[in-house]
């Protein structure tokens, strides 16, 4: 680890700490996620699948992996440093994001994770503090830890990897019949949050829960709505409410201030995964239509940031103290 | 000697299956320790450096075998890589040479993986479009399937196994790999692993083995283990614990000894474990070619077959992958109806493809009478349709490619 020097601490997971750090050859500052080799299972699964998925991909809305040091008792990861993450940006701002930002965060998220799924790699794991915003406005995908590499078609995969408020409903019925129709819920959920400062779905106890919170908005699905829906091991009519559907700007209002933001919040947000859109498709959508058409031909690598006359709009409210937002892990 | 307990090994799992339990397996890891302890340990690497330094003649090994009780077994592996293993050498340099002729379509594409461009995929004319049906199954992701297999095909070369590796060590040679991934089949097989599994071990295991030539033969079996913990950890829901290859290998290493290696493998691999497996090439062949599952279990069959010969490991997954599907459908509908569709969505040719389908067949002709007997006792089982059981395997047909070789 000479070639690093360890700064301050960033935060804590469950299988490693985050250090601030700087390359004592380049001066450069970075990110370097220290893990901890567990004593009888040696290296963590989730830090092979990490950097194995990590060295395959290289653009610009996903985090960078500089470098893997590996000492005797630890390994640590060298990532690119970048400043923030949505998480505390939505903190920063609270009340909802500017419009412009959102559009600008939200087709990054896109670009990001059709990448990867054109890759065959599932993220799993998306919520705000795992996507990292640049000063620029860059946002980059992060902490792979619970990435999959899946076949096609494959077998099933454990349920327990997305935090809840942003897993979708087919999952939390305990289905494992999962594809990257995940991590389009997940895009839906942080979408609507940018919008309206807010988690969309914050249940706050177990499944149950999490699912009236998503059927009181969207409806408690029936076999006319999604078929199927009825046989999933979860699945429990006398514990689910009824409850009818509505419009996603009946809960946020705002949705209606943008053209088709309405619309394509409710393409991601379908309760029946195959009827969700896809991360290519949804780049293509009209709310989009305000980007330069430029943008669709960018390299891997580029930065959306690199088209002239695009940049990120100063937001309408800021906090001058940031506040401690959390969200519970309930892992069931 | 190493061979004679691999059979021993064998018999007595086959005798046993349905009664999974750990004394079974304890017996079969205190035989199969001997590959890696104990003085057999001793002997092995006498045989090898007999054969190592095979200019100095028989009297080396006739020395090994007459210090040691067990004359025939060993007497057996010096004979037979004599005859399995040297002569094919010259047919080798030939085919080798065709086939890296004939891969030149798939390496056009750039090596460098920032330059590789999925967007806008289209089908060219006259290739049917196999995922029409499947626009509302999201777990078949039709959306990206195509740029997927693109990427796949892209991605194996970037981790090729070279044919021969071997040669650089001074310690190991093909026969040693092959008893080991015979042995290592045996162990997925009782941990009840999934078959991606089993694939990206040996994999790792072959490229692992391909960097670091000093590994010696008491060693070999630890980075076999450590290749399948290391996969398991890749693949697996639920890995096996350090400590049940320690068991497996009736403690022939420590945990600790396991985890060094760990530490060593993917360092030596830079963390690079996601090179596509012969699986996932299978599958989307197999659906492009609309084949039933007993064509399907055989090719699976025979990709398996594939895994301990030393003659196969610089096949791509893909091509070994069309080729296996080939030479099932060929020997069942007596036809292989290699149309455009397969050759597009499989990536090969049928011309492509034959000096790797007249070898497999070579394969399957010999089996009965390998002296790795694994998966061809694996494939008997009901559960994998007995395929390797079925009259098919006997067509002259097989006789015939298999003579095409020459």
């Amino acid at each position: 680890m000479n070639s690093y020097k360890k700064l301050e601490q960033l935060g804590e997971g469950s299988y490693a700490t985050v250090f601030k750090g700087m390359s004592n050859f380049s001066k450069k500052i970075v990110a370097l996620k220290e893990i901890r080799l567990q004593e009888e299972e040696g290296t963590p699964f989730t830090a092979i699948r990490e950097a194995s998925l990590l060295k395959g991909l290289k653009h610009a809305n996903i985090v960078t992996l500089h470098d893997i040091v590996h000492t005797k008792e630890t390994l640590t990861f060298v990532f690119e440093y970048v400043h923030t993450d949505l998480s505390q940006y939505l903190e920063k701002h609270g009340g909802g994001l500017n419009p412009h930002n959102v559009m600008l965060f939200l087709y990054q998220l896109l670009r990001g994770l059709a990448y990867c799924h054109e890759r065959r790699i599932l993220h799993r794991d998306l919520k705000p503090q795992n996507l990292l915003i640049s000063e620029l406005g860059e946002l980059k995908l992060a902490d792979f830890g619970l990435a999959r590499a899946k076949s096609v078609p494959s077998r099933t995969y454990s349920h327990e990897v997305v935090t809840l408020w942003y897993r979708p409903p087919d999952v939390l019925l305990g289905s494992t019949n999962y594809s990257t129709s995940l991590d389009m819920w997940g895009v839906g959920c942080i979408y609507s949050e940018m919008i309206s400062g807010q988690a969309t779905f914050p249940g706050m106890k177990d499944t149950n829960d999490q699912l009236d919170k998503i059927f009181r908005i969207l409806g408690t699905p029936t076999e006319e709505t999604w078929e199927g829906v009825t046989s999933f091991p979860n699945h429990n009519s006398e514990k689910f409410g009824k409850y009818a559907h509505k419009r996603l700007s009946q809960v946020i209002p705002k949705l209606l201030q943008i053209p088709y933001a309405e619309k394509l919040a409710s393409q991601c947000l379908q309760l029946n995964p195959s009827k969700r859109i896809s991360a290519k498709e949804a780049m293509s959508h009209m709310f989009f239509s305000d980007l330069p058409p430029k943008i669709m031909d960018l390299s891997d690598v580029a930065s959306i940031f690199v088209l002239p006359g695009l940049r990120l709009a100063p937001e309408a409210h800021t906090a001058h103290r940031m506040n401690i937002r959390t969200v519970p892990k309930m892992r069931v | 000697m190493a061979l004679n307990l691999q059979r021993r090994a064998l018999s007595s799992m086959s005798s046993n299956t349905g009664r999974e339990n750990v004394g079974i397996l304890k017996g079969k890891a205190g035989t199969q320790r001997t590959i890696a302890t104990g003085s057999t340990r001793q002997a092995l690497d006498n045989v090898s450096n007999a054969y190592t330094t095979s200019t100095a003649g028989q009297d080396g090994k006739k020395k090994v075998a007459a210090d040691h009780g067990t004359f025939k077994p060993r007497k057996g592996l010096v004979k037979s890589r004599a005859t399995s293993s040297l002569i094919p050498v010259k047919e080798e340099k030939e085919i080798t040479k065709k086939t890296v002729k004939k891969e030149k379509p798939a390496s056009l594409l750039p090596v460098d993986i920032s330059c590789l461009k999925l967007d806008d995929f289209t089908l060219p004319p006259g290739i049917m479009d196999i995922d029409t049906e499947d626009n509302d199954n999201p777990q078949l992701v039709s959306t990206y399937v195509n740029e997927i297999y693109m990427y796949l095909r892209f991605q194996e070369q970037l981790f090729p196994v070279k044919s021969k590796y071997l040669e650089k060590h001074t310690n190991l040679n093909g026969r040693m790999r092959g008893i080991l991934v015979d042995w290592l089949i045996q162990v997925h097989n009782r941990f009840h692993l999934l078959q991606e599994t089993l694939y990206l071990t040996i994999d790792l295991l072959d490229r692992f083995l391909q960097e670091i030539t000093d590994v010696t033969r008491d060693k070999l079996q630890l980075v076999g283990v450590t290749a399948m913990l290391i996969a398991s950890k890749y693949e697996e829901m639920y890995a096996p614990e350090v400590n049940d290859f320690v068991y497996i290998t009736d403690n022939a290493y420590s945990s600790a000894e396991i985890r060094k290696m760990e530490v060593f493998m993917l360092k030596t691999l830079s963390f690079n474990m996601g090179k596509p497996l012969c699986l996932h090439f299978l599958r989307r062949n197999s659906k492009a070619g609309g084949v039933d599952a007993q064509m399907h279990t055989l090719a699976k069959y025979l990709l398996e077959l594939m895994l301990p010969e030393y003659e196969f490991i610089h096949y791509n997954p893909s091509q070994r992958a069309a080729a296996a599907l080939y030479l099932a459908v060929l020997l069942i509908n007596g036809n292989a109806c290699w149309n455009e569709t397969l050759a597009f969505y499989s990536g090969y040719t049928q011309d492509e493809l034959s000096i790797l389908i007249s070898k497999l067949a070579s394969l399957v002709t010999k089996s009965e009478t390998a002296k790795l007997q694994f998966v061809r006792t694996k494939y008997t089982s009901s559960k994998f349709m007995k395929i390797s059981t079925i009259p098919e395997l006997q067509s002259s047909v097989l006789t015939e490619l298999a003579a095409q070789r020459l």
